[in-house]
């Protein structure tokens, strides 16, 4: 603590007191100054001995205006002396007893975020989510229908979810020897019949959209995507109808489903001793859900017939 | 012959018709149906990552991790997307519940914070963020 302040400190301390003084002086003082007199009828002498009231008042009021200010200043003194006496005391709990509630700014958490929300018109890449997509098929056999499906998948898409019929592109990729039916040994008759130890992946490649609705205020979209569909090491072009959301995670999710025939695809429909035999057509289904990698705002001049609401 | 036919027919018949509904295609996010109980300030320390964050945004949040210490403070590190590039933003302070609700001190809205097991969650009017505890390993 310097000289100075510690002189100021004591003067700012002798100053409280002398004003203190002051005040209470003044205020043993008023009694002997009031004078009291009963006369029956002496209006004048009523009138003075309030006027002398109403002197005294004032004079204590303004007694009390200056200790206010003198306190005030004194404790200003003593504040700023405080401070300088303990440096370490960190700055925003000294603003906290200026102000126990401090200013809201109305963002959720206080990281540092770019304003924008997701935007739907807009030309952007976007990742699979794995751990929330799901793809799978449905077949019919002679004895009882049943289900596959893997949530080893993976993929990108790239478009503008209001104008995908402009632009789209992307691939979804699955790895085939995790395609689950729930039985094991119908499961290892599957992955001979894909020959998935020679074409692990099953791979849709997404070369076109069209976009039949889109809407950017409930960011909803309908329509079919195009492309080339690889299974087991055969390659034929394949078109699956989807609808799509933004959901509140701000999540694009794509639902879909197309039939496919195996043996358009070189694979042998599995039979059972010639009784009991799959139905060569099987429904390919998909739930994805995938994450915007951001992208750049795409202007787009109007065009006619769009979708767009 | 036959008789493996038929001894294949009826093996095959004791197995139940399993297709997937279309409604269950999807992977559910089941966060709400968990019983969520308000916090208190004995539930809070630990550490905690995101597993689901919704509202404006959660377009650019992508994953949150929080440290509560029981002394009251807290560090916190976030995924956030800028541009086109994720970068990690990280943030300290201190923590203190008033009534029911989470102050982090930062300025930001007190939040409604609520409990399920190990998962904790944040809510306020522009979003939420669930989180799971983790493990100090």
């Amino acid at each position: 603590m310097s000289a100075s302040s510690k002189y100021l400190s004591g003067f700012g301390f002798l100053s409280l007191l002398a004003m203190t003084a002051v005040g209470l002086g003044s205020l043993s003082m008023l009694p002997d100054r009031i004078e009291i007199t009963l006369q029956d009828s002496s209006a004048s002498s009523d009138a003075d001995g309030l006027e002398l009231l109403r002197d005294e008042f004032q004079q204590l009021r303004a007694d009390l205006s200056s200790l206010s200010t003198a306190l005030k200043v004194n404790m200003l003194a003593l504040r700023e002396s405080l401070a300088e006496r303990a440096p370490a005391m960190p700055a925003p709990q000294l603003a906290a007893q200026d102000d126990p509630v401090p200013p809201r700014s109305g963002k959720f958490l206080a990281f540092d975020l770019p304003s924008e929300d997701f935007h739907f018109d807009r030309l952007q890449s976007f990742r699979l989510i794995p751990s929330l997509s799901r793809v799978g098929f449905d077949a019919k056999s002679t004895l009882h229908d049943f289900s596959g499906a893997t949530k080893r998948v993976r993929g990108d898409l790239r478009t503008n979810l209001s104008r995908a019929d402009r632009a789209c592109s992307g691939s979804i990729k699955v790895q085939a020897k995790t395609l689950s039916t729930g039985l094991e040994s119908r499961d290892a008759e599957m992955y001979a019949h894909l020959a998935t130890d020679l074409y692990p992946d099953i791979e849709f490649v997404i070369q076109s959209c069209k976009v039949e609705h889109a809407d950017t205020s409930d960011m909803t979209l309908a329509g079919e995507i195009s492309g080339r569909m690889s299974i087991h090491g055969q390659s034929k072009p394949f078109e699956m109808r989807v609808t799509g959301r933004v959901d509140s995670s701000r999540r694009l999710q794509v639902v879909g489903e197309a039939g496919l025939k195996m043996s358009d695809f070189g694979i042998e429909v599995p039979t059972q001793l010639g009784v009991i035999g799959m139905e060569d057509e099987v429904k390919i289904w998909i739930s994805l859900r995938f994450r915007s990698l951001g992208g750049k705002s795409e202007t787009l001049p109007e065009d006619k017939g769009s979708p767009l609401k | 012959m036959r008789l493996q036919a038929i001894l294949c027919l009826a093996l095959a018949s004791c197995i139940p018709s399993n297709v997937v509904a279309v409604e269950d295609r999807s992977v559910r996010v089941d966060l709400d149906r968990l019983d969520w109980q308000p916090l208190a300030k004995g539930d809070l320390p630990g550490l905690y990552e995101s597993v689901e964050v919704t509202g404006e945004a959660a377009a650019v949040l992508w994953k949150i991790f929080y440290l509560f210490s029981e002394g009251g403070q807290y560090s916190a590190a976030a995924l956030v997307l800028k541009g086109e590039s994720p970068a990690f933003q990280s943030l300290q302070g201190t923590w203190q519940m008033v009534g029911k609700r989470l102050d982090l001190m930062d300025g930001s809205d007190s939040l409604e914070a609520s409990v399920s097991g190990d998962h904790l969650r944040f809510e306020s009017p522009t979003g939420s963020v669930t989180f799971r505890r983790l493990d100090l390993n």
